[in-house]
């Protein structure tokens, strides 16, 4: 049995005496319950991986990618896929550690070269996982206790998890591809514990996954206890991440002195007024944050290619809104050339037939299909040619 | 064999040619990812678990496992109660952050508290959860004590 293999728990090794570890019940630490969790865990850090991937080329992306406008809930489905797997994986990720946990204390505990070099990329593998699962849950909660810039450190250590991850899969493909071997002939107890365990660790996952993914799936908002928002609480029913006190536009903002300027080939200045009098669209498109959270409204606005096309900007090219702000890492934010043109990315001026509050972009900001939120800039003052 | 072998062996350059390209944006980008910050929250990560939350968690089930005694408390009831405390212990290392998040001040769209009656409804629905996957876990406990008929051990 696989138990009795050569990394079995807590086996006596020939030749050097065990100090007094730890010993722990076998049953509830087999390869196969590692095996069976990690399969899960596997798969949801994998998504993870992919979506987040994803949500950077779309927060970053590289000059040779001319971001899709359509369809315009990718986003919102991507990064809430993304925030929904890295949380249900923090149950399934405890649960793999404690099932191998007793390897912690394997006597001798190096075999050989190979063995620790397994062990190396194990532990890099544990350190990935739960730096990236713990900067996760830290930043949709938006507390940043730790030095670093979330995004580049969360980022770069994905690529090491999922890296790790890999070595990881190579070093135990006998036994996952052996894991499939028969109850048969084990106690009756073993298999009970062990399906008790599993129902715990993937009950936990549904119950975590349930209680937060109503930030974004609105019909389970109201269990959503555990996600940082909701996605109608906030000024006109649409939560708010960064408001016009902290970014220091409140001034700005409302002053009557307010124009829009397109600095194209025609340079034009807008007033609000003006702006309000070009021919107006509604369409209905989600605000998707990179926190996970996302919540679908009715925008009013001008169609940025009429006023692109006002000042002269030729299709093809890539713009840059600016907002009033005077600093913040999203001040500013590039639309390419397919989203630029397409006819539901407006210059908003109205949420739900309102004006815009304060908060959600007062006089006018950014709405496009298929964006990151902090992309989605705010108080708008400046649009130019990038 | 060789179709095994060559998995592994591309698993394993894949992996770390990965991990390699993640080195290399953290040791790149040091402005921002501070690689040495980096690597000690890491480290800190793997140890705050293996040095303080694992012995706790297993010095807690050695304790539980005494205080509620296997001959007195039936099976379905001691496992449900550990599914109920593994879920509680997750979602107390999920909402740290909440409570130690700053974001809500003069942002009231941050963290609202639920009602008396969403929490009601969220602990019937996570029980509700818990219990159909002990559910399932005894269904299938009955279904193979049912059909079992010994065969022997094999490895592969």
């Amino acid at each position: 049995m696989i138990r009795k293999g050569p990394e079995a728990v807590g086996e006596p090794s020939l030749g050097m005496v065990r100090p007094p570890l730890p010993g722990f019940r076998p049953d509830l630490h087999e390869p196969r319950t590692a095996t069976a969790v990690g399969r899960w865990l596997g798969i949801a850090f994998t998504v993870c991986f992919l979506t987040g991937l994803w949500s950077h080329l779309s927060q970053h992306p590289p000059s040779w990618l001319d971001l899709p406008a359509s369809p315009s809930w990718l986003y919102q489905v991507t990064q809430g896929t993304h925030v929904a797997s890295g949380l249900a994986a923090v149950p399934l990720l405890l649960a793999k550690l404690w099932t191998v946990y007793p390897r912690l204390f394997a006597w001798p505990p190096v075999r050989s070269v190979a063995h620790a070099a397994e062990r190396l990329a194990v532990a890099v593998l544990i350190m990935a996982a739960i730096f990236e699962l713990a900067t996760g849950v830290m930043n949709i909660a938006q507390w940043y206790p730790f030095p670093f810039n979330f995004p580049a450190a969360h980022y770069a250590v994905a690529w090491v998890a999922i890296g790790a991850l890999a070595v990881h899969l190579a070093a135990k493909w006998p036994r996952i591809r052996g894991r499939l071997a028969a109850t048969a002939g084990e106690p009756r107890e073993t298999t009970e514990g062990r399906r008790r365990f599993l129902a715990t660790a993937f009950g936990a996952a549904a119950a975590v996954t349930l209680l937060s993914v109503g930030q974004t799936v609105r019909p389970l908002q109201r269990l959503a206890v555990l996600a940082p928002r909701r996605p109608s609480v906030g000024p006109q029913r649409l939560p708010v991440n960064k408001t016009a006190a902290v970014a220091g536009v409140g001034r700005s903002a409302m002053d009557p002195a307010y124009r829009l300027t397109v600095a194209g080939p025609r340079r034009m200045a807008l007033s609000l007024a003006e702006l309000a009098a070009l021919p107006q669209r509604t369409v209905t498109l989600p605000i998707a944050c990179v926190e996970g959270w996302s919540s679908t409204q009715s925008w009013t606005g001008v169609p940025l290619r009429d006023l692109l096309d006002l000042a002269g900007v030729v299709p093809g090219r890539t713009v840059r809104m600016v907002s009033l702000e005077r600093t913040g890492a999203y001040r500013t934010s590039l639309v390419g050339p397919g989203q630029a043109r397409h006819p539901d990315t407006l210059v908003a001026l109205r949420l739900h037939g309102e004006p815009l509050a304060l908060d959600h972009g007062f006089p006018a900001r950014l709405i496009g299909p298929d964006r990151p939120g902090v992309l989605q800039t705010k108080w708008l003052g400046w649009i130019e040619v990038a | 064999m060789r179709g095994v072998l060559l998995v592994r062996w591309v698993l394993l350059a894949v992996g770390v040619a990965l991990a390699g390209f993640g080195v290399w944006t953290l040791l790149h980008r040091t402005f921002d990812t501070r690689p040495v910050d980096t690597a000690t929250w890491a480290v800190g990560g793997l140890v705050l678990h293996d040095g303080l939350l694992a012995p706790v968690v297993f010095l807690a089930g050695w304790l539980l496992a005494r205080a509620v005694p296997a001959r007195v408390v039936p099976a379905w009831a001691r496992a449900m109660l550990g599914s109920v405390l593994v879920l509680a212990g997750v979602c107390v290392l999920l909402l740290v952050p909440k409570w130690r998040s700053p974001a809500h001040a003069g942002n009231p769209s941050v963290h609202p508290p639920p009602s008396a009656a969403d929490i009601a409804v969220a602990v019937a629905v996570a029980l509700a959860t818990l219990g159909l996957a002990q559910l399932a876990a005894w269904w299938l406990n009955a279904r193979v004590r049912r059909s079992s008929v010994p065969t022997g051990a094999s490895d592969r």
